[in-house]
């Protein structure tokens, strides 16, 4: 009875096994054994066919002159060159445009289009090395680090300020000028030699590029979609990662003070690095320490000044310990000195800057 | 059960994950940027007046704030702020440092000091190094004590203290050197030895003027001074001690001698000796007074300098024609050319760190004090004149000073230095004409 029950229901039980395999299977596989090829398929492009005479009416009403290079796709959004993440890269398989039209054909000669100048005088001695160079300044100028002009009172208003005495910054070369630099003869011949023997002609007009014999632009293949991965519906992994996902939001949200804004752009990039480098006095460093590159990380008040305490070396490159040390502690004067007012950083960026690393390389200053 | 477990372990691994992987993305990363443009100038630093904790000490007190001012700035690297800049007064050695108020003026470094005399009569220099900016002092604060007559030593002590903490290297300005004092014409000069510190202070002389000196070199542990005496009618290498003043011939050649140095362990001298119309290299040993001829050519060989390792030594020569520099193993042995460029040189000199050899360059009518790699690579010349000549080489291997003379009848030798940089070209001050300087060790 027991066995007869039993072969029934293993009967049944085994029609059902079969079925539901048969359906897994199908699940399973179908997508290997049974997708259609409607996604592998090339994409196609409408192609209308004219005649030779509506071409040639077509050429008829063509532009005279073609200043910019077909462009076989829709101009894309230019990415802000100053991020560099993501990258802009071109698709893989989207054909290259065109190189642009030469508009030059004879070689340009390498004079100045603009009347020839004498050579640079020879930058006047001076004890100050900066990227900069500023003159001399007049005797009765007083040197201070801001430059400002007089003042005398006007005697209009009712507060009369007092006299303020003229300033400039202190007169700096661009490099070194030793006695052997400035008397050698060797130099001034050199400059004369390289001044230019004749005016330069002006340029002869650049030859207008010929119009391209314009076809029909060839219809572009559609690139063919790669297929997609197939997904793998995984839901204890998918449940995992979206775990994952909302704790990590949860922070994010919740701290509204950190504003990111868009990206740093290069010349918010560069006015920090200007001045920081208007402070990097090299000028008491031991020959080793000048060649010794360091990088300091340092976490910024949000009104663009340094935390002092924050300030750390985390690399050094070049040189012995008491080296690094000395080029550390000349970069970290540089930036409490010049960060002392605050850096002129974007409030709105603050995310961005929030934390810093400052590489401090002297090698182009050591040659000078 | 497993599979639900496992799943269970991964859900609970990936929330523990999960704060971590938040922190990191609401924190972006560093902003990075590159500095390789700077400013090359004077350091200002603030040296207000010592304390004087005694009536007694007071002018030392000034003094030595002074010199130490003098030092520094002379260096090149350090610009001395002005006393009535100052917004601060510092009253007492002990008192906290008002940072704000030397920030204000730009002081980057700040020496603070007192002056006091213990009850042995010495005098006892404090002081201490503060990094304005940071607010934090350089290095712990130091004590010097001396007779009362060292009180520019001490302040000397002071100011290579500072210059090292700051620079990294050490200084120079405790140190002295031994020069040809010159009186007379042109074409009578005198010529004596003397000794000075290295700011042209405290002039001693240590020979009469009874016969020509020439080139004195100090020994590597600035005891004794080797020298060029003519006394004989002949140029003879002596040696002098510099605390006796007592000097004896080295050698009893009967042929010229001069141009002679130590080695760097004071062992052994090389010099140059004149046999005939040849003159070469020779090495004695101090010790055993073994002489060895170290070059054996035709042509004329002199101013031997060891590397500061004593396995190498620099020496100018005119075998291939022209006056140029070679290196050679200090033994002898083959020597190879390391100078190239046009015009003639001589007078090499190696630095103490090894790394430079300076020179003099004589090319189209004019005189340069040059330095080149030991390789002969990376020739600057620092100087140009009438005439310079006879570089010597600051401890440190900063510094050079070296001989300068006019053109015309008046002229005259004098004593300059200059950075190897080639910055900071000044003149040593000295009681009259002065010529052939050679810088001395740091002194203990």
């Amino acid at each position: 009875m027991l066995r007869q029950a039993y072969s029934r229901m293993s009967t049944g039980t085994k029609i059902s096994g079969a079925g539901h395999l048969a359906i897994i299977l199908w699940v399973i596989l179908g997508g290997s054994f049974f997708r259609s090829d409607r996604d592998s398929m090339p994409a196609t492009t409408s192609v209308t066919l004219i005649s030779e005479a509506a071409f040639e009416g077509r050429e008829a009403t063509r532009p005279e002159v073609v200043t910019e290079a077909p462009v076989a796709l829709p101009p894309q959004p230019e990415p802000d060159p100053e991020v560099p993440d993501p990258v802009a890269e071109r698709p893989a398989d989207t054909p290259p445009p065109p190189p642009p039209p030469e508009p030059v054909t004879e070689p340009v000669p390498e004079a100045p289009a603009a009347a020839p100048e004498a050579p640079p005088p020879p930058p006047p001695p001076a004890d100050r090395v900066a990227p900069v160079p500023v003159p001399q300044t007049p005797e009765e100028v007083e040197v201070a680090e801001e430059t400002q002009e007089a003042a005398t009172p006007d005697g209009a208003g009712a507060d009369i300020a007092e006299p303020q005495e003229a300033t400039a910054p202190e007169a700096a070369t661009t490099r070194i000028i030793t006695e052997a630099t400035e008397t050698d003869p060797d130099s001034a011949s050199e400059e004369i030699a390289l001044a230019p023997v004749s005016t330069p002609r002006p340029q002869s007009r650049p030859s207008r590029p010929q119009p391209e014999p314009v076809v029909e632009p060839e219809p572009t293949p559609a690139p063919e979609p790669e297929p997609e991965p197939e997904p793998v519906t995984d839901p204890l992994a998918s449940a995992v990662a979206d775990a994952v996902a909302e704790a990590n939001e949860a922070p994010a949200r919740a701290d509204p003070s950190l504003p990111v804004g868009p990206p740093m752009t290069a010349s918010e990039r560069e006015g920090l690095r200007v001045a920081v480098q208007q402070c990097w006095n090299i000028g008491s460093l031991s020959s080793e320490a000048m060649r010794t590159t360091v990088t300091l990380s340092v976490e910024m008040e949000q009104d663009g000044r340094p935390v002092i305490a924050s300030i750390r070396m985390i690399d050094a490159q070049g040189g012995s310990d008491a080296a690094a040390q000395q080029a550390y502690e000349a970069a970290r004067r540089a930036i409490i000195r010049c960060g002392a007012r605050g850096f002129d950083l974007p409030v709105e960026k603050y995310a961005q800057w929030r934390d810093i690393e400052m590489t401090f390389n002297p090698e182009r200053m050591r040659i000078r | 059960m497993t599979k639900t477990l496992l799943s269970a372990l991964l859900l609970a691994l990936g929330l523990m994950m999960a704060p971590q992987a938040s922190d990191a993305q609401a924190r972006p990363g560093p902003l990075r940027i590159e500095i390789t443009e700077g400013v090359i100038e004077p350091l200002p630093v603030a040296i207000p007046p010592f304390i004087a904790e005694t009536p007694a000490a007071l002018p030392y007190a000034n003094n030595i704030a002074a010199v130490v001012a003098q030092d520094l700035e002379g260096s090149g690297l350090f610009r001395a702020i002005p006393e009535q800049a100052f917004i601060s007064r510092v009253t007492s050695f002990d008192s906290p440092v008002q940072f704000s108020d030397w920030k204000a003026i730009n002081a980057q470094a700040l020496v603070t000091g007192s002056v006091g005399i213990a009850a042995d009569g010495r005098l006892v220099v404090k002081f201490r190094l503060f990094d304005v900016f940071s607010e934090a002092p350089l290095g712990a604060g130091l004590q010097f004590a001396a007779s009362q007559d060292s009180w520019r030593r001490m302040a000397h002590k002071v100011a290579d203290a500072v210059y090292s903490r700051i620079t990294g290297e050490t200084g120079y300005f405790d140190t002295r050197v031994v020069f040809v004092s010159e009186q007379g014409p042109k074409n009578d000069r005198r010529k004596r030895l003397a000794v000075m510190d290295y700011d042209g202070q405290n002039v001693q002389f240590l020979t009469n003027d009874s016969a020509i000196v020439l080139a004195p070199r100090f020994s590597p542990d600035g005891s004794k001074i080797l020298y060029t005496s003519y006394a004989t009618g002949m140029p003879q290498i002596t040696e002098l001690d510099i605390n006796t003043v007592r000097s004896r011939s080295l050698g009893s050649n009967a042929n010229m001698s001069f141009s002679p140095r130590f080695s760097p362990d004071g062992s052994a001298v090389v010099y140059s000796l004149t046999n005939g119309a040849n003159t070469d290299i020779y090495r004695l040993d101090i010790g055993g007074g073994r002489q060895s001829q170290l070059t054996n050519t035709p042509a004329i060989e002199t101013a031997p300098s060891f590397s500061p390792d004593g396995r190498q030594i620099v020496f100018e020569s005119d075998r291939s024609g022209n006056q140029q520099l070679y290196v050679m193993p200090a033994n002898g042995g083959e020597a190879r050319r390391i100078s190239f460029g046009q015009g003639r040189y001589g007078t090499p000199v190696w630095s103490p760190r090894g790394d430079l050899i300076a020179f003099t360059k004589q090319n189209k009518g004019r005189f340069h004090i040059g330095v080149m790699r030991a390789d002969g690579s990376e020739e600057r010349l620092l100087t140009s004149s009438f005439l310079d000549e006879g570089p010597t080489w600051a401890p440190n291997g900063r510094v050079i000073m070296f001989t300068r003379e006019t053109s015309g009848a008046s002229g005259a030798p004098a004593l300059y230095s200059v950075d190897i940089s080639g910055r900071n070209l000044r003149r040593v001050p000295t009681p009259g004409a002065a010529s052939d300087p050679s810088w001395s060790p740091l002194l203990e």
